[in-house]
């Protein structure tokens, strides 16, 4: 699990500008300092549909509040 | 009565698109409803939900032109465009008359060669078709046009601001022709982009209906523009005169327009009232129409905001549906579209309307026919064409058969510089500038500024805001913010669209553009970035100091070499003149990231220092972010500002030679010095410095040492030669910026002293200048391909 949540923290710190040392896994984000958008989160689902092979339309958003709810998600529908 | 000194004319068209390679077939296949929307033949959709585009297939003299090898196929397009507009207009070879300018308007550039660079193991012969800056070159150099040459860099509203500023050049009296107008080809960059973006449609694009997404086109529009004057003293045919135009800022999101259309009607409104035309005269509006959710519901609302109630006969059209959208050549296309309708009097339709579709319009559309399916005929005397852009520009300009009301722009206010905005690898604030010159500090190792925590700090700006930006828009962000700070300028709701924003830039974005296209070559168009991509537009730094700051005013992107960034304050204080803005931060703005040093390397011009004439083939490359706040003076001096010094003249020349040499343009930098001289209404004897370009590379110093001697002649022994690029490196637009600020600040006296050169017959001399024995000094700049802008500052 936190195999998942280091990859989608890299994720989001190297590919969506976000300060690493700013960012945990509880960190909100949709809110604060980072407030993720809708393009932000085009990119973040296109890396876990590719990196994780988990199908990503019509997730509900409130799996992305943080890193935790989003690793959740991804052991939760991994090889569905 | 528009004054006939003001009175702007259309005398020649070329155009060429996805459904003709001429302005006729063009416009008569668009009135018969023609459609170039096919499936993409140049760029691999493989895994790519949408596979359509409006490509140029039908072309097979594309490649006839001179020196075709150093040519994108951006400037390919362009040319194409370029002799038709020429012969439309019966000009010839202008043999670098240096009352014709070039503006040319541009999205994403030599976007081809940057994925040919990555498809073929770095060729190096396509670094040089890379930059935006190459297009406005290769015309001036086919053409022999010697004013003004440069390229707008303002994504979908480059082609109209190109032509707006165009007339601005000749209401100034500084031109008296000017070849406009936009050119973009298709790539796999913007493909991807927009893919990623999910903003490209699937079907063809049905702007006003579906508006379920673009589809991108290619091609390039060229208008030939003279003063009314010059029009009649050579027996021009005049197809119409071109009015007013605004272009404001949203201040809004990178790449959304507003929804509530705030800037897109202040747009829109500033074209009506500086063309003093009423909105129930306009008969005919070329809207940008692109097909996405977002542009046709906000610009829907301009439309009926704006003209509802006043006018009940208005026939809005997008041509997009036909020859997709063009990015930096829409505006220009869609230009000449309108103006072909108010000739010919026929409107070209907007297609893709289905009977259950029709009867969807009917209820929504109001007043306003949306020409659905078919073109319709009427008498017209007025059009508009509208533009909006990533970075939250919009550009509107209107053409009419009448000469309208435009405002006269008689040289009025004078130009006060009252604060600076510095990033440079020496440092990011003012004070430490003046003490890297006290101390005579240079620039160690890599030439390379860094922005980081304590400036967000300072400037108080959050990190979901500039987490998004890429290190050119950061820097451009945090020297524009730097800028307003220093002046002690406040963004108000009441002086956001008096206040523009005026960025220039070599390469702009050009390095972001190459690791975008890096990545998809290597994975495919389909794995573009959402996040990276509005960061591969040369506008979006401009963009992003409009969101961090809240200007609303003014915003353009100026791209041409190094001296764009005195090209852009060039451009500042013809609108600050005009009256158009009260205050405008100019900015010179160039990274160095890895790429940008491994494609200058490729150029074979990068050394290790900087040293002015040190005969070497090289120079240092460094980068910066340089903002200059530049005020009506009255303005400034009724908020008590602090006056650094005066703007009283400028000049801009161009000289063709091979874009990315500069050898034998000499006569460029002649011109420009004469012209800045001839502007300030003072002579040689007045100057008592110069700042110059001279970077260590011989090409380059020699132009700036032949230059000089050829306007001073005997006064050049005892001229002082101030240099900045010994300590900062070559940091293109930024350190041309540079050394604007660095003559302000000797004239102010927060630079007492600093050492300089004398050019003497023979040999090169070290000297001293105190700040005490300036008065006027003469700030120049070069550019690859012949281009040169001097300045003259004033104690």
């Amino acid at each position: 699990m936190d195999d998942i949540k280091e990859k989608i923290k890299w994720f989001i710190s190297s590919c969506l500008g976000v300060d690493k040392n700013t960012l945990f896994y509880d960190t909100p984000l949709d809110e604060g300092e980072i407030v993720l958008d809708s393009i932000d989160f085009i990119d973040l689902i296109g890396y876990i549909d590719q990196e994780f092979n988990v199908n990503m339309s019509n997730v509900a958003s409130s799996n992305f509040k943080n890193i935790d709810t989003i690793a959740e998600y991804i052991k939760n529908n991994l090889d569905k | 009565m528009t004054l006939d000194k003001n009175r702007c004319v259309v005398t020649g068209l070329g155009m060429i698109n996805a459904i003709g390679n001429s302005v006729d077939e063009c416009f008569n296949n668009a009135i018969n409803s023609v459609s170039g929307i096919k499936e993409t033949k140049s760029v691999d959709t493989t895994d790519c939900y949408a596979k359509l585009g409006a490509e140029v297939t039908n072309c097979t003299d594309l490649d006839d032109v001179k020196n075709v090898g150093e040519l994108d196929r951006v400037s390919k397009l362009c040319l194409h465009a370029l002799k038709e507009a020429m012969n439309d207009a019966n000009i010839g070879y202008l043999n670098n008359d240096e009352r014709v300018s070039v503006i040319i308007g541009s999205c994403v550039g030599g976007v081809v060669s940057i994925e040919h660079y990555y498809k073929n193991n770095k060729d190096k012969s396509d670094i040089a078709k890379m930059p935006i800056g190459a297009i406005a070159n290769e015309v001036a150099r086919f053409s022999g046009a010697g004013g003004v040459v440069t390229n707008v860099g303002n994504a979908c509203a480059a082609g109209t601001i190109s032509i707006g500023y165009a007339c601005d050049l000749i209401r100034a009296g500084k031109a008296d022709m000017v070849i406009a107008g936009g050119a973009d080809a298709f790539a796999s960059v913007p493909f991807s982009g927009f893919l990623a973006l999910h903003a490209l449609d699937s079907n063809p694009c049905s702007p006003f209906n579906h508006c379920s997404g673009i589809t991108l086109g290619e091609g390039s529009g060229i208008l030939i523009i003279e003063s009314l004057e010059h029009a009649k003293k050579r027996n021009a045919k005049m197809y119409c005169e071109v009015l007013g135009y605004g272009v404001s800022s949203d201040a809004h999101h990178i790449t959304a327009p507003r929804e509530d259309g705030e800037g897109q009607m202040q747009a829109i409104n500033w074209a009506l009232e500086y063309s003093g035309v009423d909105a129930s005269k306009v008969g005919y509006v070329n809207a940008h129409g692109t097909g996405t959710q977002k542009n046709d519901s906000a610009e829907f609302l301009s439309l009926h905001e704006i003209f509802d109630g006043k006018n009940d006969d208005l026939c809005v059209s997008s041509t997009k549906a036909m020859v997709g959208h063009c990015l930096g050549a829409a505006g220009s296309i869609e230009a000449i579209f309108a103006i072909k309708a108010l000739k010919e009097g026929i409107m070209p339709p907007t297609l893709g309307f289905s009977e259950e579709d029709l009867d969807i319009l009917k209820e929504k559309a109001g007043k306003i026919n949306f020409l659905p399916n078919k073109a319709v005929k009427k008498e017209l005397n007025t059009v508009m064409n509208n533009s909006f852009a990533f970075g939250g520009n919009n550009a509107s300009i209107i053409f009419s058969k009448e000469s309208g009301n435009v405002r006269d722009h008689e040289v009025k206010n004078k130009v006060a510089v009252t604060g600076f905005g510095l990033v440079t690898p020496l440092g990011n604030d003012l004070s430490t500038y003046i003490k890297n010159v006290k101390e005579n500090n240079k620039v160690e190792g890599l030439g390379v500024s860094s922005v980081g925590a304590p400036d967000w700090e300072v400037l108080g700006l959050k990190s979901s805001f500039y987490r998004k930006l890429d290190v050119f828009c950061q820097m451009e962000a945090a020297s524009g913010m730097y800028a307003l700070k220093n002046a002690g300028y406040t963004v108000t709701d009441e002086n956001a669209f008096k206040t523009g924003i005026v960025v220039g830039t070599s390469e702009g974005a050009l390095a972001t553009g190459c690791l975008f296209e890096e990545n998809i070559a290597a994975n495919g168009t389909a794995k573009g970035s959402a996040f990276k991509f509005p960061n591969t537009v040369y506008n979006a730094a401009g963009g992003y100091l409009s969101i961090c700051s809240g200007i609303k005013g003014y915003n353009v992107t100026l791209a041409n070499s190094s001296q764009a960034g005195l090209q852009g304050v060039a451009y500042s204080m013809n609108i600050i003149r005009n009256g158009v803005a009260d205050a405008i931060i100019a900015s010179g703005s160039d990274e160095n990231i890895p790429v940008t040093t491994e494609l200058y390397e490729g150029l074979e011009l990068v050394d290790e220092t900087a040293v002015p004439y040190a005969n070497k083939n090289g120079f240092k490359l460094s980068d910066g972010a340089v903002s200059i706040m530049l005020e009506n003076e009255n303005a400034a001096v009724s908020r008590n500002a602090k006056v650094y010094a005066h703007l009283i003249g400028y000049g801009m020349a161009h000289e063709s030679v091979s874009f990315s040499k500069i050898k034998g343009s000499e006569a460029g930098l002649v011109k420009a010095i004469n012209s800045a001289l001839k502007d300030a209404n003072i002579n040689v004897s007045d100057i008592s410095a110069v700042v110059g370009f001279a970077n260590g590379q011989k090409e380059i110093d020699n132009v700036e040492c032949t230059a000089l001697k050829e306007v001073f002649k005997d006064k050049l022994n005892t001229l002082p030669i101030l240099n900045i690029k010994d300590r900062f490196g070559e940091g293109r637009a930024a350190t041309a910026s540079l050394s604007l600020v660095h003559a302000s600040l000797m004239l102010s006296g927060d630079i007492e002293k600093d050492s300089a050169y004398l050019i003497k017959n023979n040999n090169v001399e070290k000297t001293n200048v105190l700040s005490k024995n300036l008065e006027k000094v003469l700030v120049i700049t070069y550019g690859s391909g012949g281009s040169y802008t001097a300045i003259i500052v004033e104690r």
